[in-house]
């Protein structure tokens, strides 16, 4: 028993410095903040986040997104970096519907999902997306960790934006379409 | 009998030029409904704003193409806003209208520059441009910025097609809540 438990714990230790070593948690640190910051500003300055935002034809959606969605993408330069954005607008609540939210889309708006392609090297394994899930204000949504959801979110967990976005077709993490393999 | 037939020349282009004045006083470019000068004209203006905004042309943003109906493409995708031209902002719609016999959401997702038909827009002008229908600009667009033209020749900028059984105004007047739009309502004016 004492052994089973010893064993575990080295396993946690273990897990824990494989995952946290070196280059700090893959989402959430200061750094991926920040970068959460510079993005969201890009995107305000083009009027795809924020007040007067272009709002494009909502869709039914499914689990973990919202309920309905509406889902942009273009291209961002973000300090001195230009790649390819994705904006999904994630509707909630009993009464939203497609036309619920075409009339009225500040009152259903839970969650903007971001993924934008960063510059080669930031995470080579998994495409080089950023991920990041906002609040209708820019702040960001936390898991129930108490971590900001900003950066390669989740690397290495067995669910989470890359693990479930890796079974996307065409191989590009993108389920909607293949333009960005 | 010479200087008779001159006067009679110089009478007749006389009436003429008082005809051609008269004609064009009573008849300017901005009372036209539709495709005149001054509508083309602005027709230009928008689509340069629309691009500097990124809606229209290369790198254009794109939303979720989903399945359309006639008059309107096959295969749809459209972004609404508010666009400043001049001085004047107001609400746009910008459709991008997909046609095509392969033409599918998932083809329009996978190339969305391809079997790109025409970009229908509606821009609401400043309060007096077309008070009887909602102040309104439409205009039908190639990919490229041009006007798209009816079977009369007439491009298709202004207040079209006014007046007349079909079109763009006749149709989009039976959108709920009386703004002209169908998706939703928030251009209904409360």
């Amino acid at each position: 028993m004492m052994r089973r438990s010893l064993l575990l714990s080295v396993t946690l230790v273990c897990l824990g410095t494989s995952t946290f070593s070196v280059a700090g948690p893959p989402f959430g640190g200061p750094g991926d903040l920040a970068d959460a910051k510079a993005v969201w500003r890009a995107l305000s300055t083009r009027h795809l986040v924020g007040p007067g935002r272009i709002m494009s034809t909502p869709y039914v959606g499914q689990p973990p997104h919202g309920k309905i969605l509406d889902t942009l993408s273009g291209q961002l330069t973000v300090n001195g970096h230009t790649g390819p954005v994705i904006i999904k607008r994630n509707y909630r609540g009993s009464d939203a519907t497609k036309q619920s939210v075409a009339n009225d889309p500040e009152e259903y708006l839970a969650s903007v999902t971001v993924m934008f392609k960063r510059e080669r090297g930031y995470d080579p394994a998994d495409r080089d997306w950023f991920w990041a899930k906002y609040k209708p204000d820019g702040s960001l949504h936390t898991n129930p960790k108490g971590m900001k959801l900003a950066g390669r979110v989740a690397k290495g967990a067995p669910k989470g934006c890359i693990a479930c976005h890796r079974g996307a077709p065409g191989g590009d993490f993108v389920f909607n379409n293949d333009r960005y393999r | 009998m010479r200087n008779s037939r001159i006067s009679v020349a110089i009478a007749a282009g006389v009436a003429m030029l008082v005809a051609g004045c008269a004609q064009m006083q009573s008849a300017p470019a901005d009372k036209m409904a539709f495709s005149g000068p001054t509508s083309v004209a602005y027709a230009a203006k928008l689509w340069r704003a629309m691009k500097a905004a990124n809606l229209v042309g290369p790198g254009a943003v794109h939303g979720t193409p989903y399945t359309g109906q006639p008059p309107h493409g096959k295969i749809l995708d459209t972004l609404d806003t508010s666009l400043a031209v001049g001085t004047h902002r107001g609400a746009l719609i910008v459709k991008r209208n997909y046609v095509g016999a392969g033409v599918s959401k998932g083809s329009v997702a996978a190339h969305p520059d391809r079997n790109l038909g025409s970009i229908t827009v509606m821009f609401r002008r400043e309060k007096g441009y077309d008070p009887a229908d909602q102040d309104w600009f439409w205009a039908k667009y190639k990919p490229d910025g041009s006007l798209h033209t009816n079977p009369k020749g007439m491009r298709l900028a202004g207040r079209v097609a006014k007046g007349a059984p079909k079109g763009c105004i006749a149709c989009h007047r039976a959108a709920p809540g009386g703004d002209f739009v169908f998706n939703h309502d928030r251009y209904a004016r409360r």
